[in-house]
């Protein structure tokens, strides 16, 4: 008798939440997409339209790079709009890239990562991701001193760990924007 | 192998799971008096989480995951741990009396014990997979031995010590954890070091 | 057990404010206190989703209290809290994301958070319902008021903000310890000592009142050995461990101190 009135109360518990969870989760749709276009619109804040490019057969080689769309305007092409992480620290660090069609670095988000606050999370700062915007990917990104053939980026003092997480998510977004290139037009 | 031993040295050492990210306080404070009871605790931890871990994990990607029901998480996951603890207090108790004796009565205290759940959720929001997840969680409960062993021995110097009275007793207990806590803040710097 | 008095109605509300302040007195659910009291905002929302949950569970279960047999007592709290927990969760992903965000895996915690647990067992399972919603409020108000304080010290002094804005002086170099983990440690350890000292202030006021903390529990108490008791249940597991009595038969407050 106790198990069965046990059982009841699980029952009707979880009926509750499935139904809390079936009111709840168009709204929570909503706010995914409402936080999306919000991203896009920082990234590109003239572009209207954005288009998904298909990533499938880079993602093996560069699996942090989770989506990439081409931003376009009313006068043509912005650029590309590419979303990519690695893992640093806490966890992955995502981080949202805005290249021009040359592919030059315009403008970069970081969305939400686990990093230790005073000291990773330093790369969110602007004396570090200061330091990507407005470079061109032709030479990919480096934080140390022994890599001559890359460009050198000075790492947050402590954090070696995020920064280079963020260095190289950037790295293989510039890659896979290489790849892509010729479909941006 | 790289990346383990990054996930467990953080979880020991620079992200200690009580002391940096103060999960287990309750028995931190509550049982730490003694190196006994300490060493009695930790091992029932270690124990628990690791089972909890291993039962939890597949139960949210095979069963919630792909059914959509992962809102059931946390209902579920306490109900595992709670049945778990249960389960392990039962077998110890017929099986093997002599732990039951040294370990039995810090297992109910285990099922409220936030660094369970916790691990077990944070496995599931950092996407470990089963392996880092296993690894995770054994750090988590040695982490957790580790701040209880350090401040059993603090706590019985305290008790030696002359205490002002507004700071008897809960007080100056608190204060020399946040001693204990800054101290582990000179790992900070190890794991870059090391792995870096 | 002393024969049970009909405590005011007033009192069951206010006694959950300062003379048995769930964090302050009754030293329990510290968890949550110690990790997010780091700013203004996320303490004093992490108290209202808990006072949330501790509102329908103390209604659920004073409301089901004929009806859930002894043998499951503890399970069956753990579902109906576990499911206002989730109900929280849902409803802070989609109506309040940022909180969400920042108060990240403590959400779930809730369900561990003995408070709640505590006040099911001792309170709301042996209570009318309109009783339990009191005491409810009562100690949620007094939890999220613990938290205002704790997090409104460490944010002025340990960040110079204040709900984010600005603090005119303290922002300039702000004491960054406190926002850390050791700086948690020790405003708490701060908060207790006060907070003891104003409770032994009013009792000496009031006559020496009697302290009626855990006085419901009843020896052999499931959820006193899931929280370990207390502060102030003079028995507790925790208590039982220490002095190395390993039958944890008797939990609460124990008379024979």
């Amino acid at each position: 008798m106790p198990a069965i009135i046990l059982c009841v109360i699980c029952l009707v518990t979880t009926a509750l939440l499935a139904v809390t969870n079936q009111i709840t989760y168009l709204p929570r749709l909503e706010l995914e997409a409402a936080a999306l276009k919000a991203d896009q619109q920082t990234l590109f804040p003239n572009a209207s339209d954005f288009t998904p490019v298909d990533i499938t057969a880079h993602q093996t080689k560069y699996p942090g790079v989770t989506s990439a769309l081409v931003a376009k305007s009313a006068t043509g092409v912005e650029g590309v709009l590419i979303r990519t992480a690695s893992r640093g620290y806490g966890g992955d660090v995502p981080v949202l890239l805005a290249f021009d069609k040359s592919g030059k670095i315009l403008r970069m988000k970081f969305l939400s990562n686990d990093e230790t606050p005073g000291l990773g999370k330093k790369v969110e700062n602007q004396a570090f991701f200061g330091q990507f915007i407005g470079k061109s990917t032709d030479k990919l990104f480096t934080v140390k001193a022994t890599e001559t053939d890359k460009a050198r980026i000075d790492a947050v003092a402590g954090a070696t760990i995020s920064s280079r997480a963020v260095t190289e998510a950037i790295n293989a977004a510039a890659s896979i924007f290489k790849l892509i290139a010729a479909e941006v037009k | 192998m790289k990346e383990m031993l990054i996930i467990l040295f953080s979880a020991i050492l620079v992200d200690n799971f009580v002391l940096s990210k103060f999960l287990g306080i309750c028995p931190f404070l509550g049982v730490s008096t003694n190196l006994k009871s300490a060493m009695g605790m930790s091992l029932a931890v270690i124990s628990v989480i690791e089972i909890a871990t291993a039962l939890t994990w597949p139960i949210f990607y095979f069963l919630l995951e792909p059914n959509n029901l992962s809102y059931m998480q946390t209902v579920i996951f306490i109900l595992v741990i709670a049945a778990l603890v249960q389960i392990i207090e039962t077998i110890l108790k017929k099986s093997i009396p002599s732990l039951y004796r040294a370990l039995g009565v810090y297992l109910p205290l285990i099922t409220t014990n936030c660094a369970v759940l916790g691990v077990t959720v944070l496995n599931i929001t950092k996407s470990y997979n089963f392996l880092q997840s296993m690894v995770n969680s054994l750090g988590a409960g040695v982490g957790f031995m580790l701040a209880m062993f350090l401040f059993a021995g603090v706590r019985s110097k305290v008790d030696h010590a002359d205490v002002p009275k507004a700071l008897k007793g809960l007080p100056i207990t608190l204060i020399s954890a946040s001693l204990v806590s800054l101290s582990f803040f000179g790992f900070k710097g190890l794991i870059e070091k090391l792995f870096a | 057990m002393s024969p049970k008095k009909q405590v005011p109605l007033i009192k069951e509300f206010s006694k959950g404010i300062i003379r048995e302040n769930p964090i302050l007195r009754l030293i329990l659910g510290t968890c949550p206190t110690l990790a997010l009291t780091t700013s203004v905002e996320n303490g004093v929302g992490m108290g209202i989703a808990a006072t949330f949950v501790l509102l329908g569970s103390n209604l659920v279960i004073a409301a089901l209290r004929k009806v859930i047999p002894d043998k499951v007592r503890i399970p069956a709290f753990i579902t109906v809290i576990a499911g206002f927990v989730t109900i929280v969760q849902l409803l802070m992903q989609t109506y309040l994301p940022d909180l969400n965000k920042a108060l990240g895996i403590y959400i779930p915690l809730i369900t561990v958070n003995c408070i709640i647990l505590a006040r099911a067992e001792m309170f709301a399972s042996k209570n009318t319902v309109f009783r339990s919603i009191l005491d409810a409020l009562g100690m949620g108000v007094g939890y999220t008021l613990a938290m205002f304080i704790m997090s409104s010290i460490r944010e002025i002094i340990g960040n110079g903000t204040f709900l984010g804005m600005a603090v005119p002086v303290l922002s300039n170099s702000p004491m960054m310890i406190l926002i850390l983990p050791p700086g948690g440690f020790f405003i708490f350890g701060i908060l207790v000592a006060s907070a003891q000292k104003i409770s032994e202030t009013i009792d000496k006021r009031s006559g020496g009142q009697d302290r009626d903390f855990c006085a419901t529990a009843m020896p052999d108490s499931p959820a006193c050995h899931l929280c370990g008791g207390c502060n102030f249940g003079a028995g507790g597991l925790n208590k039982e461990i220490n002095m190395g009595l390993n039958n944890g038969k008797t939990a609460g407050r124990s008379d024979a101190q």
